[in-house]
């Protein structure tokens, strides 16, 4: 439970507020590359914590991303003429380049230098792993790129896309770090019905690594524990087998609004690498990312994820909450837990309906919310420290971030989770072996 | 005229607002049982007081409202699963029976008490007369059920209509009260009873300028519209006000007559229940559509809106405004519906002009303003005391000599006198 107080800190986004300014400490993914594909392609709007921006990609490919409003008379960029380095106002043929120097004003006398007078407001862009970041803090703060890819994550393996929420990007967040909601929201049957050993299933019940398609039976109250780090934190979501072992989720908490969600490296690399950028105070943008890739070739997942960012990267919805996420009452009763298809618009109808801010004063937190306690506490004590002058540390663009991971793992006798997706862990040794002789 | 505090005082019911809080003294209509026909069907979600609220049928029938965010983090608990003796939240699984008890937390670990000590905020429900009836006050303060005589009635004597109404609800209710609309707003051209109007009957339409009188009662007031008729006589519409939200429609007993209510659901609309009852016998199934045509409310879609309304001007029709009825507006009802919700969300009364006609319309909003005041200073407001014979209230029409005053001719119960 939060005072009201604190639940306006966690959620506003706006200039001026306190979690605003800590959010503008940090690069953003403001938007996918495949929205501007190739150079001189039509400009996109792009609003990002209540500000409306316009992307472009010049002719050289260069990326900027400006105010909505030209500076003159204040007519909307988005519909400008984007052509030779430059994004033109149709009103009265002002132009900018991406830095947001006027580089033409035809409209005034050839002899007035007035366009070197004016500025549009334009923010750095930054382009990698198929997202193009941003930095929206004051100038002399802005840090290097912290790159959660490393170099060599090629260009041809980047698989982000994004949906769109319409509630407060914190309620987005939350779930993310919510081990306890998947055994319900997400369980895919009906209460007291336990999955059961396919065919085509390998039923895994032993310690170990889960192999890609298998499944390990487990009960549905997990233990969380947590563990403080450099970036934020980890929470295990920890649950027991029948046969007695224990199930270890590990998710990593990077602030101010990334997950990496178990396991080490999903099959498809992406949607694990999940980002609630907020769009302003009452919706936002999921992201889901690449940061790894080990693909594997024949998921049809993956070629449908293609298809999608090969049309701008943005899923379409249909379910929403004037159609009551098309929940289908038969199914909830019969066959699945929640009558609502599709695991991201599970989440969207459970954490819109607690409406576009959700009341944290009434809320009451068991021991499964512990990953969401230490996550807000961090945020708003991150918040609060900036506004007394104490700048965050985990801007730093040298520390390792392409090192984090999450994982899945079935425990061994007196083995603890923490070690898992470390430089410790055997798996993380094999793979980054693999890399590198790969 | 008001002024803006006597205005936002007797208009707005938020919780915690004065009117808000004296509201949620009195038993309220809720929904209509058939919105949650079937044991363990769909909850629905809807508003009161401006409070979000959901609703469901359990296993056993009984009816849970209760607050529509679950309280463990705030979902939607109208997503849930209906079942087993109660409703689930299908975020983590936590289950709520129709008091609001947690009874189940599987996400939690069973050694966990903490189920035990979360409640979901439900209120308690009444189903009478095919209405769920819901009480939002202080739990130490409820009061005894209103027995209107219409609640006793078996099912097929009544005919009810829930409307959404896109006004605050006291405009509605001001029009509830208002006989003199009725010559006008309700006139059709027309020699039989139509969706157009009423063939108003020639008493009212000789005289009409009535003369309101108000008389207080235990239950709130009724006040009688006299108008002058054949030598000697005076034609009388009688109308009770009973707090916080109801009036009858004046009609003889025995014959069919209308209950009316506007209850709040948030400050910029309401739910307006029309209720028809027949003591003597069932309606047919041809009154019983005629009724809701005449209305027009028989086209309503799935969220209680009327067809006509706002958005398309009501469908007014300047032709059948010449030819068929005063308002050219189809449905009596609509009709009201429209004059109210054209004075804005919340009618600004710092700017209206009274006349004597409205005087039974200043009665009630007094009266309300005082109770509410009186609330505020520990004082239960009219209507909540075990002793009114609610049965007995009613709307009457009628002739009367015209040197016999309407009281006399219609003597006041003594257990709706004022103490």
């Amino acid at each position: 439970m939060l005072t009201k107080e604190d639940n306006e800190i966690l959620c506003r986004v706006g200039p001026g507020t306190m979690m605003g300014n800590l959010l503008r400490r940090y690069w953003t993914p403001a938007l996918l590359s495949s929205e501007v594909p190739t150079p001189d392609c039509p400009p996109v709007r792009c609003r990002l914590f209540g500000e409306d921006l316009i992307a472009f990609r010049d002719t050289d490919g260069k990326v900027g991303l400006l105010d909505n409003y030209c500076p003159h008379r204040r007519a909307s960029l988005f519909f400008g003429r984007n052509e030779e380095c430059g994004l033109r106002c149709v009103y009265h043929g002002w132009k900018f380049d991406v830095n947001g120097a006027c580089v033409d004003m035809p409209s005034e006398p050839a002899e007035s230098n007035f366009k070197d007078k004016v500025r549009i407001t334009a923010y750095p862009t930054h382009e990698a792993g198929g997202v193009i970041w941003t930095y929206m803090g004051p100038e002399d703060k802005q840090p290097g790129f912290r790159n959660f890819f490393g170099d060599a994550f090629p260009e041809s393996e980047w698989r982000a896309t994004k949906i769109i929420s319409m509630c407060n990007w914190m309620q987005g967040l939350e779930g993310n770090i919510d081990s306890s909601h998947i055994d319900y929201l997400h369980s895919g049957r009906p209460p007291g019905v336990e999955v059961k050993e396919a065919a085509d299933q390998v039923w895994f019940d032993q310690p170990g690594y889960p192999p890609p398609g298998s499944r390990t039976p487990r009960s549905h109250s997990p233990t969380l524990e947590m563990e403080d780090t450099w970036y934020g934190f980890r929470y295990a979501g920890l649950r027991k087998t029948p046969n007695g072992y224990t199930n270890a989720r590990v998710t990593d908490i990077i602030l101010p609004f990334y997950t990496l969600v178990a396991p080490v490296y999903g099959p498809l690399g992406g949607d694990n690498f999940l980002v609630m950028v907020p769009i302003d105070d009452h919706s936002f943008w999921r992201l889901g990312f690449a940061t790894k890739s080990t693909p594997v070739p024949d998921d049809p997942r993956l070629a449908a994820l293609q298809a999608i960012i090969a049309q701008h990267g943005i899923k379409e919805r249909n379910q929403w909450a004037d159609n009551d996420y098309l929940i289908d009452r038969e199914a909830q009763k019969t066959s699945t837990y929640t009558g609502i298809s599709g695991i991201a618009q599970q989440d969207l109808a459970v954490t819109e309906s607690m409406g576009t801010i959700g009341d944290r004063t009434k809320e009451h937190l068991g021991t499964t919310d512990r990953a969401v306690i230490r996550m807000r506490q961090k945020l708003i004590n991150a918040a609060k420290d900036l506004a007394n002058g104490i700048e965050p540390a985990d801007v730093d663009p040298s520390l390792p971030w392409d090192k984090i991971r999450s994982a899945e793992r079935n425990l061994d006798e007196g083995e603890d989770w923490r070690m898992l997706g470390t430089e410790e862990d055997p798996l993380v040794r094999q793979l980054e072996a693999d890399a590198v002789h790969g | 005229m008001l002024t803006r505090e006597e205005n936002d005082l007797i208009t707005r019911t938020n919780p915690g607002t004065p009117l808000g809080d004296m509201m949620r003294r009195f038993w309220i209509p809720a929904f209509m049982a058939s919105e949650i026909r079937e044991n363990d069907g769909a909850p629905i979600r809807f508003k009161l007081l401006g409070e979000d609220l959901i609703a469901f049928r359990d296993t056993n029938g009984k009816v849970g409202v209760m607050e529509e965010y679950c309280p463990h983090r705030g979902a939607s608990l109208a997503l849930g699963r209906n079942e087993d003796g109660g409703l689930t939240c299908i975020y983590h699984g936590w289950k709520f029976d129709v008091e609001g008890n947690c009874l189940d937390m599987p996400s939690e670990p069973d050694a966990s008490n903490f189920k035990d000590k979360v409640k979901a905020r439900a209120y308690p429900v009444q189903e009478i007369a095919g209405i769920i009836w819901a009480y939002m006050g202080p739990a130490e303060s409820i009061p005894p059920f209103p027995a209107f005589q219409w609640t006793k009635v078996a099912d097929d004597h009544l005919v009810l209509i829930k409307t959404l109404q896109e006004c605050n609800f006291l405009q509605g209710l001001e029009g509830g009260i208002d006989s003199s609309h009725a010559s006008f707003l309700h006139r059709s051209f027309g020699g039989v009873r139509t969706g157009w109007g009423n063939p108003l009957n020639a008493l009212v339409m000789k005289d009409t300028a009535p003369r309101l009188e108000v008389e207080y009662t235990s239950y709130g007031y009724r006040y009688a519209a006299v108008r002058d008729a054949e030598e000697g006589e005076e034609y009388v519409r009688m109308t009770p006000y009973i707090l916080p939200f109801y009036t009858y429609i004046p009609g003889a007993p025995g014959r069919a007559t209308g209950f009316t209510c506007w209850v709040p659901r948030d400050d910029f609309s309401c739910w307006q229940w029309e209720i028809g009852f027949n003591e003597e016998r069932p309606f047919t199934a041809q009154e019983r559509s005629d009724r809701i045509e005449q209305f027009g409310f028989h086209d309503n879609d799935l969220g209680f809106r009327k067809a006509r309304n706002f958005d398309n001007w009501y469908q007014q029709d300047r032709e059948a405004m010449k030819t068929r009825g005063f308002s050219g507006i189809y449905g009596t009802r609509t009709q009201d519906h429209a004059v109210q919700e054209t004075m804005g969300p919340i009618y600004d009364r710092t700017r209206e002009h009274l006349g004597t006609s409205d005087r039974a319309i200043i009665a009630m909003r007094r009266l309300l303003a005082d109770s509410v005041r009186n609330f505020t200073d520990g004082i239960d407001p009219p209507g909540l005391a075990p002793s009114i014979p609610y049965e007995l209230i009613r709307g009457d029409d009628f002739t009367k000599p015209a040197d016999v005053t309407w009281q006399e001719a219609r003597p006041l119960d003594p257990g709706h006198a004022l103490s």
